[in-house]
């Protein structure tokens, strides 16, 4: 396993250099720099913008540049942002969290609801349940993320059961952890029901035909008829069995689910990636869009390794092909 | 032409509706009553107005603004205007070449035909819709095709050659899978200065959208084409001498045409999500011109959604849009 999950982290290593290579790459090519926008503010004397640009190493050639930034990465350095003036690490420190709560908790309320559903629509295929939920999951395959988003403003408006903006509230007491959880909690059940009901459609799809393939199996008859109870053969063999297909999509699932979580950021104004990197394209805030392209490659690549080694776990087919 | 008659003729329902769609957006100028960028500020918000059929003909009465903080309107009693076929009004250009100023309908002065209602400039919102529909048509056409020249290209040749090219080939595949793509649209939306006028904007969306999809597409080609040059004929037609380029053109691309079909109906959505999400973030189209992503920004506050609900339409659309190039895909693939 370990030798596995080693070979699999060198393999990655030629990506991330591709990765870095081409951020690198788009960031360099684009025509304007923050500092040359900065050039045509007449307070700032040409000098400074000169000294400025030696100070971020701008004026040397391309392959020099790469390599230092790329040696600066290594060492945790992203950069300076020129807009928020501070280290990009910092900000992108402060922002990643945000993100991976948004899209854990999303990622938790679509696979617990959908799963059971799942399962029970593949219990009785064609059924009043699944029926609906078949046309519900086209649905949710069309909506794009921010029409669901805007949407979900809208709801939260009407009722006012949800406040709008932000991961938090101002006026919450400090150091008792109690209240500030649950108000973080309130900020971020919204958003997270958004995301989740744009991917619960292909999950519900997806596991509805793994369950009935994995019904139709002759072991599964075979285990029936020394008459295991129903509870045990969907939670022992049943479940673990289905759930492979959607263990491997889980890596494509997680792209779609980064941008769209960057989508319900924006719309709800919270706090997270997305964000960030709206606004450092806005401003052309070159090292902020590096780091952002470069973390949220991390975040994906991070989240296939977890998929292919819960798999591993899971699945002893899997094992058995070393 | 036979082939796509045959591909109308499969296409079922949705594809009758879209095509539909298409021919209408196509030519929306003809069809709408007005102008896209029509403003009129006495008309802001101002709810949608029907033509009715009455004894004197088809009319629709005519609205006054009341309250201009409020925005609340009132049909003025009594007071109606007639409404025309093939008529003259605001002129355009059909296609983008012909100037014409003849419209399907249109009502006579005081009065207005406005089938959704008006944006916040009083522009009509149906006519806005029609236009940015085309756009969508469009970019995600020329998207797709750009998408799949390289990706097709790329998963044939890397199919077919194996060896270090397929390595290259794949691994900048995965190095461009492995962005979240809203990450990597933006990263290429940066190389372009944030306020480029629309039609630029256009090329650029399509560039970077495409830019995201090959990649994913070659991955598939590749495969099938790994499987297709194991057959015989392939193999014969190796031996007896033929190029490569003959190979992929008069043996494997005919073979995988089919599948070829689903995945090019099944990634338009993509690309008109992409297109109205970059819009939507200010990232693409910039108003005045009509974009369903750029109209759908319009709606984001709580306020204007109370006022002017109608403004939600540009975001069904789009789900209009995917339901039906899916269920388009869906219905090509079970025919086959």
């Amino acid at each position: 396993m370990i030798r596995k999950v080693l070979i699999r982290l060198l393999n990655l290593i030629p990506v991330l250099i591709g990765i870095s290579f081409l951020s690198f790459l788009l960031m360099r090519l684009s025509p304007g720099d923050f500092l040359s926008q900065m050039s045509l503010n007449p307070q700032v004397s040409p000098e400074i913008i000169a000294k400025l640009r030696s100070l971020y190493g701008l004026d040397q050639p391309l392959p020099v540049q790469y390599f230092r930034w790329v040696e600066a990465l290594l060492r945790g350095e992203f950069g300076y942002s020129f807009s928020y003036h501070v280290k990009v690490t910092d900000l992108i420190l402060s922002r990643v969290p945000n993100t991976l709560l948004l899209a854990v908790s999303s990622v938790i309320l679509s696979w617990g609801l959908a799963i059971p559903l799942a399962i029970r629509g593949a219990m009785f295929p064609n059924g009043f349940l699944d029926r609906t939920l078949t046309g519900m999951s086209y649905l949710s395959i069309a909506i794009p993320s921010f029409f669901l988003a805007i949407l979900g403003v809208l709801l939260a408006g009407e009722t006012g059961w949800f406040p709008i903006g932000g991961a938090s509230s101002p006026g919450v007491p400090e150091g008792s952890w109690w209240p500030v959880f649950l108000d973080r909690l309130h900020h971020l059940i919204l958003p997270a029901l958004t995301l989740a009901l744009g991917s619960i459609g292909v999950l519900y799809r997806l596991m509805k035909s793994s369950v009935m393939e994995v019904m139709g199996k002759p072991w599964m008859t075979a285990a029936r008829a020394r008459g295991l109870s129903p509870a045990l053969l969907r939670r022992r063999y049943l479940f673990r069995n289905a759930i492979n297909p959607l263990i491997t999509i889980f890596g494509f699932e997680l792209g779609g689910l980064l941008s769209g979580a960057a989508f319900t950021e924006m719309v709800y104004g919270w706090p997270g990636m997305g964000r960030l990197m709206l606004h450092a394209v806005m401003s052309q805030d070159l090292y902020l869009v590096m780091g952002g392209i470069m973390t949220g490659a991390v975040m994906l690549l991070s989240g296939n390794m977890i998929a292919d080694t819960f798999l591993w776990f899971l699945d002893p087919r899997v094992r058995e092909e070393e | 032409m036979a082939a796509a008659r045959k591909l109308v003729a499969r296409g079922g329902l949705a594809g009758k509706i879209l095509l539909f769609l298409f021919f209408i957006s196509l030519f929306a100028e003809f069809f709408v009553p007005y102008g896209y960028n029509d403003v009129r500020f006495d008309l802001s918000y101002a709810p949608a107005v029907v033509p009715r059929i009455t004894g004197s003909g088809i009319v629709v009465p005519v609205l006054e603004q009341v309250d201009p903080v409020s925005r609340s309107y009132r049909y003025v009693p009594g007071k109606i205007s007639r409404v025309h076929f093939f008529c003259s009004g605001d002129r355009y250009r059909l296609l983008g070449v012909f100037l014409s100023d003849r419209h399907l309908i249109c009502a006579d002065a005081p009065g207005r035909i406005s089938f959704l209602g008006s944006d916040a400039l009083g522009r009509d919102l149906f006519s806005r819709l029609m236009i940015g529909m085309r756009l969508s048509f469009l970019l995600s056409f020329f998207g797709v095709a750009i998408s799949f020249m390289v990706g097709v290209t790329a998963g044939l040749v890397s199919g077919y050659r194996g060896g270090w090219v397929d390595s290259v080939i794949m691994r900048t595949g995965e190095v461009f899978m492995a962005i979240p793509s809203l990450y990597l649209l933006m990263g290429f939306r940066a190389l372009f200065p944030p306020g480029i006028p629309s039609g630029e904007a256009a090329l650029v969306i399509t560039g970077a959208l495409a830019l995201v999809g090959w990649a994913s597409l070659a991955r598939v080609i590749r495969g099938v084409t790994m499987s297709l040059v194991k057959e015989d004929y392939i193999m014969a037609a190796k031996s007896s001498g033929a190029r490569p380029a003959e190979i992929f053109t008069k043996h494997l691309l005919p073979n995988m045409s089919p599948y070829l079909v689903v995945a090019v109906t099944l990634s338009v959505p993509g690309f008109i999500v992409g297109e109205a999400g970059l819009s939507f973030l200010g990232l693409g189209i910039a108003p005045p011109h009509p974009s369903l992503g750029n109209m759908l920004a319009d709606a984001q506050s709580l306020t204007v959604i109370r006022t002017a609900p109608w403004l939600l339409m540009s975001g069904l659309l789009v789900v209009v849009l995917v339901l039906l190039f899916n269920r388009l895909g869906d219905h090509i693939r079970e025919s086959e």
